[in-house]
């Protein structure tokens, strides 16, 4: 995963691997107005972790916002413009 | 053993559901069969669109959880509208579909869709339940979820054989979501939102549906009492300043009043609450109230800085936001020239009819729902369809309550008046319940009134007629050089005649001078009744705001004074 450009935003989720969670979080992502570049998912525990990169012009801190308000969504942060570990170390 | 549809209908009763409403079909039959033994009332709606509006009604009027049912396939996706404009308007709904049975799914099989996907953004949450142990569980978090926080719809498609089997072991789910109580508002936060109200020369209140959502509408109108704010409203929080407010300037937005988008623009602190900074209220949300700090009261985080960067978010339950910031009130400025100019705007540039002196001329919308509100009981309760018959609503009657006034919001669904006063009748029995609706709106749903008939419901309809769809028409008047298209209902049906075979009494009026005695009617007859009122054909709603225009650009023909030379200027203490 390259570096973040200042419309790409790195974003680390975790959620509830329920039917149709995943589709439903993606489906917030573009309606709020960004693309996917790249996803790297990992299941452990019954929990999802999806690493991301998104492009768009619009505050990512909405679209963040707009991501916990998902009723599966455990937790939504920013990653920092570092190279990452995968999802699945980060879950190990 | 207890069936997933029994446990259904168990869980219904046991969290006071009383009334749903619903049309069976084949994958849902295990759960109209459940309803013969259980202790609810399923009301036959004759359309599913219906039904969902119907419990959404049923849930505005009342404040409980709307419950509705449908069948799988054509059952579902009939529903959809119904359920979008829940969500749209936050209306706390359960939905409840039949899904084909679990080895079906995926294969196209007969009456089969992906309801689940096909609503992810029109639902709160949804489920696909698939373990029948789970189910109890699941009733649980939908029925909490739909009620709690930002209310919502919550669906649950159920295949059929999930319905069938019987419960063996009852498990609550280990992974059972919960959604984050919203927490007081922090002090720090608070002492924000003081130290700007204190510096404040003219504040406003600008309050929307959060108000009802929460129950708050005393709290608000104590907190604008105690700071002696003028207040105005978007048309779902029509009715949260009570009646007779001196400082209520109504309504706000592309066909507000002029007092109301005066207001926003002149004033300096606007207290948002409960609102969404959305665009038909806001107009070119850039210029919005431009010499204003903004305060921003929500029970959604989401909400915040979403269309309009703010300088104070208070997020929690309203109610409890609002008490706080109302006990803490002390050191207010003097805001007596700010709040004798709103006097002077509400008296000046809100809604008056201009009676036309004419008894025989043909009947003008605004004039005849100006009396429709002196005539009305105070505790009646309108529900709108959409067009320029909900903008005249919204504009010319007056509503002590929200809960009074039911017009879809967000979504704009024509065809929502009627069932809406079907599920508003069945919460409140003994309330008069009046759907005003439009020649358009009208036939979009208007086979419910059999669903009136059958039940005895004695809503009363009146039509407003103008054989137009009307709010199109004048937006291609004024926007598309007068180039109509697709807008003539001049071969509307007699709708006194169709009432009539639906059994229902019907009358119809065309001149000035039969309003009065028309409306009386209406109400002096007792069950059922439908006024159709055939208004003059070219009225435009005023004023009107060009979609993507600001506020401060209404068009109005009627206006003595422009925006910019009544707003007042800022003194400096």
């Amino acid at each position: 995963m390259s570096f973040a450009s200042t419309l790409e935003h790195r974003l680390l989720c975790q959620f509830q691997a329920e039917k149709g969670s995943l589709e439903r979080l993606l489906r917030v992502i573009r309606v709020r107005g960004f693309d996917v570049q790249k996803m790297e998912l990992a299941i452990k525990d019954g929990i999802y972790h999806l690493e991301i990169l998104v492009m768009g012009e619009r505050c990512i801190d909405n679209l963040q916002a707009h991501v916990q308000k998902l009723v599966e969504v455990i937790g939504i942060s920013k990653l920092p413009e570092v190279e990452p570990v995968t999802a699945l170390e980060r879950c190990a | 053993m207890t069936t997933g549809a029994q446990a259904i209908t168990a869980s219904l009763e046991k969290h006071g559901v009383t009334t749903l409403f619903g049309y069976p079909g084949g994958c849902i039959m295990p759960l109209y069969d459940a309803l013969i033994e259980a202790n609810l009332t399923h009301i036959l709606c004759r359309h599913e669109q219906a039904a969902a509006l119907a419990a959404d009604g049923y849930a505005r009027a009342s404040g409980k959880l709307g419950v509705c049912v449908a069948t799988s396939g054509p059952g579902a996706t009939n529903l959809v509208t119904g359920v979008a404009n829940a969500y749209m308007d936050s209306i706390p709904l359960l939905v409840i579909s039949g899904q084909v049975p679990s080895g079906l799914i995926g294969t196209d099989a007969f009456q089969e869709t992906d309801i689940l996907g096909m609503t992810f953004g029109i639902v709160k949450h949804s489920y696909l339940v698939e373990e029948v142990n789970e189910l109890p569980a699941i009733m649980e978090d939908a029925i909490r979820l739909a009620t709690s926080g930002r209310p919502g719809p919550v669906w649950l498609d159920i295949p059929k054989d999930v319905l069938l089997q019987p419960i063996t072991n009852s498990q609550s789910r280990s992974d059972t979501i919960s959604e984050p109580e919203p927490n007081p508002v922090d002090a720090e936060t608070l002492a924000q939102a003081f130290q700007l109200i204190n510096a404040a020369q003219r504040p406003l209140i600008y309050s929307g549906g959060g108000v009802m959502a929460a129950n708050a509408e005393q709290a608000l109108r104590n907190l604008a009492e105690a700071g002696g704010f003028p207040q105005v409203q978007t048309l779902k929080g029509i009715g949260n300043a009570g009646s007779d407010n001196g400082l209520d300037l109504g309504m706000l937005g592309m066909h507000g009043s002029r007092a109301a988008n005066e207001a926003i623009s002149a004033c300096d602190l606007l207290l948002g609450i409960g609102v969404r900074f959305d665009d038909r209220a806001t107009g070119k949300i850039a210029q919005f109230a431009p010499q204003a700090k903004i305060i921003h009261l929500d029970a959604d985080t989401s909400e915040f800085n979403k269309l309009k960067q703010v300088d104070c978010c208070l997020r929690g339950e309203l109610g409890h936001t609002l008490d706080s910031l109302s006990c803490g009130l002390t050191k207010t400025r003097d805001i007596s020239e700010w709040q004798a100019h709103c006097r002077t705007l509400k008296a000046t540039k809100s809604f008056h009819p201009t009676p036309d002196p004419d008894e025989q001329a043909a009947i003008d919308g605004p004039e005849f729902l100006s009396l429709l509100s002196q005539i009305k009981p105070a505790s009646a309760v309108v529900t709108c369809d959409v067009g320029q018959h909900q903008m005249w609503v919204a504009q010319y009657m007056h509503f002590g309550h929200p809960r009074q006034h039911l017009s879809s919001g967000g979504l704009g669904t024509m065809g929502f008046g009627l069932p809406a006063a079907i599920g508003a009748q069945l919460a409140k029995p003994d309330a008069c319940i009046i759907n005003v609706s439009g020649d358009g709106s009208f036939m979009m749903n208007m086979q419910e009134m059999a669903t009136i008939q059958r039940y005895k419901l004695p809503v009363k309809i009146i039509i407003l007629d103008n054989q137009r769809l009307g709010m199109v028409r004048q937006q291609q008047e004024l926007f598309y050089g007068e180039r109509y298209s697709e807008i003539d209902l001049s071969d509307n049906p007699e709708f006194s005649t169709v009432a009539a075979a639906f059994g229902l009494h019907a009358l119809c009026i065309e001149a000035r001078h039969q309003m009065r005695r028309g409306i009386e009617t209406l109400f002096a007859y007792r069950g059922s009744m439908l006024l159709h009122v055939k208004i003059k054909e070219n009225t435009n709603v005023w004023p009107i705001v060009k979609p993507g225009a600001s506020n401060q650009e209404m068009i109005d023909p009627f206006a003595v004074q422009s925006t910019a030379s009544t707003t007042i200027k800022p003194h400096h203490a």
